[in-house]
């Protein structure tokens, strides 16, 4: 039904999938930061850390050949990243999913535990 | 995805890294998103509804149960459809990139602790809370026995 090559030159490499999963992990931080921004979580300092982790290396990596970047090659090195940062987690899926089926097989059979709180709001 | 436009039109941009941005690889793309999104779906959907209808919450409903298992057979059935699953499941370096994304997950997320841990001990320390007067915790009490106890 499916057939999908990742066959994308230079990008391949063990390394380049570790910085993949560190711009991936930093750009969902950040949106997840500004998203649920609350000055009593201090998100400044964890905020510009992840931006820097996120960009750095896609900037690198934009700038490789000729010195020089650009909001298209920005926007296509973004997509890039998300999209196999978001595949390699898909290709985790079947892995998890066992694990979750396993998780709602318990659930299933599960009966109610007596719940503490309440006993201990009686006494 | 919008579709790219050609070589002659004003707004065309060659994309230098990305395989399936120019050639036939986007039909493959959009349909491993597409399947994705289906077995993602059916999953969650399926996990939602098995939880409903287990006896965590409320009695065993067992119409809820079945059709919440349903849709998790569902997510099965689209996932061994799908052969991307199985090219990458026999191929030794994408098992070795599945590997290392953890790594690399793991090790940002080390990273990031300390630097929370960072921003922790720089910030100044709020002064200790005052505990609960007697009204205050007769609330909470309530506010919990209404929630969790009999709701009478």
């Amino acid at each position: 039904m499916l057939n999908f090559d990742f066959s994308i030159a230079g990008i391949g490499s063990l390394g380049a999938m570790m910085l993949i999963a560190m711009v991936f992990i930093c750009y969902c931080f950040a949106i997840h930061l500004i998203v649920t921004w609350n000055p009593y979580h201090r998100p400044a300092i964890p905020l510009v850390s992840s931006l820097i982790l996120c960009t750095g290396p896609m900037l690198a990596m934009s700038m490789e050949k000729d010195g020089a970047t650009s909001l298209a090659e920005m926007l296509e090195i973004i997509f890039l990243f998300t999209s196999l940062g978001g595949g390699v987690i898909v290709l985790w899926m079947p892995i998890i999913l066992a694990f979750v089926t396993f998780q709602m097989l318990i659930v299933s059979r599960k009966s109610p535990t007596e719940d503490p709180l309440i006993e201990m709001l009686e006494n | 995805m919008p579709e790219q436009p050609l070589y002659f039109e004003s707004d065309y941009h060659r994309c230098e890294f990305i395989s399936f941005c120019n050639d036939d690889g986007r039909e493959s793309y959009l349909k491993v998103v597409t399947w994705s999104l289906i077995s993602i779906s059916t999953a969650l959907i399926g996990c939602y509804t098995i939880i409903r209808g287990s006896r965590i919450y409320a009695e065993r409903n067992l119409p809820v149960l079945a059709i919440g298992w349903f849709f998790l057979g569902l997510s099965w059935w689209s996932i061994a459809q799908s052969q991307w699953f199985v090219d990458a499941y026999t191929r030794l370096d994408v098992l070795a990139w599945m590997v290392c994304f953890i790594f690399g997950i793991a090790g940002t997320v080390y990273i990031l602790f300390q630097i929370i841990r960072f921003t922790e001990n720089v910030s100044p320390k709020d002064p200790p809370i005052e505990p609960l007067n007697d009204n205050e915790r007769r609330l909470v009490t309530e506010m919990i026995r209404r929630n969790l106890g009999d709701g009478s």
